[in-house]
């Protein structure tokens, strides 16, 4: 059989562009943190909404979102409602966020919270919540890009092979470019998955059932129940309307704690620019329903991969297109994976220097050598998400669910950090600690869980509570210091 | 013409109502009375296009938010 070949060879050619603009674009910025990490804060509006929508969109989306939609039906409506959602007050947020980090110098939220709070143990703890955060979403990428490689090549490349292939690219331009290499990549990523997504999710239900009409009237008379929501457990049983619910509002409260996206406001040149981005993102979220009709069509497909997440591929391989188009899905695949997997990588090994290390050790390190850590740490981190990779059970959207849990507890000290003077740097420590100690129990043991509420949010509540008490316990923040704060982040530019 | 402060307000004023009510609308208990297969819209099912109609509406909203800022 020599498809698989020819597959392969497309997928090689894509992986050597991405690489090629990747390592070409890191001789634009400067020997400096804030050029590795922020890009020295000169991103335009296209690189920012490319950069920001391929970066939301990964292997989460492309397949775990088609995968949820064929196992749990409407259950997968939840992504639908909370991107929307939760990217909506960064309009506001976002660009104060950025206004204190040109004044500042911030390049990750938690030197910023650092900075608001007037202690480097608020660094330290949310530097490790959002370690804890990423690593698992990493894996989830990694996952995502070596179920493709297995898939298509029908197991010649073992998923652990093709994990490794995907992200020993991304590495390479990581290492060699920082920020820059991961904007330029995804710009090209970024078009090139929403082409792929709108052109299988009108064309397969067309070419399997006559359309998507007919394909839903199928599936009304056979599976009603996957049509609404809340949709199925894992299990199969009716999801139930808490966890549903709980669902959309840990991942819309929790979406821009991600310390990848957040920092994609100190990466912005100016308030226009990060405006737009938010303002063109529901955009990007419109890219799920191609993607959802992949799904729904693989319910009454004639046959079902071992694992749901593959339904994606597999319907793509066994429907009878050309090995070049399957090649180029397969691209369009791994770009999702790679588009999102490099910014965490970079983001994580950031906040471990920037924040973890920094904030234990006196800050003395000079700019080059905190730039070769960050480099070094980003391979530590890509080895860790390798070795979750390999060895998780749960689905794609699984894992992410599970994640927000420890990512959302980042909410409140950035909300209060903007909106409640009174908060203090004890008040924000006890609540993430609290937080994340809740959260983590309730994931362990689920059948704890009120009205089977999304354990994060359960730690969400326990965390604003220990925030606003301990805060009101302790002496009160430096009011000039605060008030100077505040007055920086509500200031509007002066060229517009 | 009104002035850009007042657009603004205007506009923010907007955008946190039908947000709030987006919310409201897609999860439980709100979503319930158009939780429905029927009637199909585009040969959709009608709950799929409520959450694509709510998307819409909220690029229509964050453009006219971005508009009033940009004036």
């Amino acid at each position: 059989m020599s498809d698989w070949r020819i597959v392969v060879a497309v997928v090689v050619a894509y992986l050597l562009v991405i690489l090629i603009v990747g390592l070409r674009a890191g001789s634009k910025s400067t020997d400096t943190v804030a050029g590795y990490v922020a890009g020295d804060r000169g991103f335009g509006t296209t690189v920012m909404y490319f950069m920001t929508g391929a970066t939301m969109f990964s292997a989460f989306a492309f397949l775990g979102g088609p995968g949820w939609t064929f196992s749990r039906g409407a259950a997968a409506f939840y992504i639908l409602a909370y991107g929307v959602l939760g990217v909506a007050p960064f309009f506001a947020l976002g660009p104060w966020a950025a206004r204190l980090g040109r004044k500042h110098g911030y390049v990750t939220q938690a030197s910023m919270l650092a900075h608001r709070f007037q202690s480097r143990w608020v660094a330290v703890v949310a530097g490790v919540i959002s370690v804890i955060a990423i690593a698992p979403y990493v894996a989830l990428q990694m996952r995502g890009a070596g179920i493709v490689f297995e898939q298509v090549t029908d197991g010649h490349v073992p998923l652990a092979a093709g994990a490794a292939i995907a992200y020993g690219v991304v590495l390479l331009y990581v290492w060699h470019s920082g920020v820059m290499g991961v904007g330029w990549t995804n710009v090209l990523q970024g078009v090139f998955m929403i082409v792929v997504a709108w052109t299988l999710g009108l064309y397969i239900p067309y070419k399997l059932y006559g359309g998507i009409g007919p394909m839903f009237e199928q599936l009304e008379a056979l599976r009603p129940e996957m049509l609404t929501v809340p949709g199925l457990d894992a299990a199969g049983n009716r999801w139930t309307p808490g966890a549903y619910t709980s669902a959309i509002l840990v991942s819309a409260i929790g979406v821009w704690m991600w310390p990848h996206l957040f920092m994609k406001a100190f990466a912005a040149k100016d308030d226009a620019t990060l405006r737009r981005t938010v303002l063109l993102f529901p955009t990007f979220q419109l890219f799920l329903f191609p993607l959802f009709l992949v799904g729904f069509a693989g319910i009454m497909y004639a046959s079902a991969p071992d694992n749901a997440d593959a339904i994606m591929p597999h319907i793509v391989l066994t429907s009878g297109l050309p090995a070049v188009v399957i090649g180029l899905f397969c691209a369009g695949a791994l770009a999702a994976s790679m588009s999102t997997g490099d910014a965490l990588v970079h983001g994580a090994a950031s906040i471990a220097v920037e924040d973890v290390y920094s904030g234990v050790r006196k800050n003395t390190m000079s700019q080059h050598d905190k730039r070769t850590l960050i480099r070094w740490l980003a391979v530590g981190v890509g080895i860790l998400g390798y070795a979750i990779a390999l060895d998780t059970k749960l689905s794609l959207v699984g894992i992410l669910l599970a994640a927000y849990g420890a990512v959302v507890q980042l909410a409140p000290p950035v909300y209060a950090a903007f909106l409640w003077k009174r908060t203090t740097a004890a008040g924000v420590v006890a609540g993430l600690l609290v937080g994340i100690t809740v959260t983590g129990i309730l994931l362990v043991k689920p059948e704890w869980r009120p009205f089977d509420l999304h354990e994060g949010l359960v730690g969400l509540v326990a965390n604003v509570v220990t925030m606003v008490l301990v805060s009101l316990a302790t002496k009160p923040p430096d009011r000039d210091h605060v008030l100077e704060w505040y007055a920086t982040s509500r200031k509007e530019q002066v060229t517009q | 013409m009104p002035k850009p402060a007042d657009l603004r307000r205007v506009a923010k004023y907007i955008a946190f109502v039908y947000f709030t009510a987006m919310a409201i609308a897609l999860t439980f208990p709100g979503i319930t009375p158009f939780n429905t297969l029927r009637p199909f819209v585009l040969g959709v099912p009608f709950v799929f296009t409520w959450y694509v109609i709510w998307i819409l509406g909220a690029l229509l909203v964050l453009t006219l938010l971005h508009r009033a800022y940009s004036k």
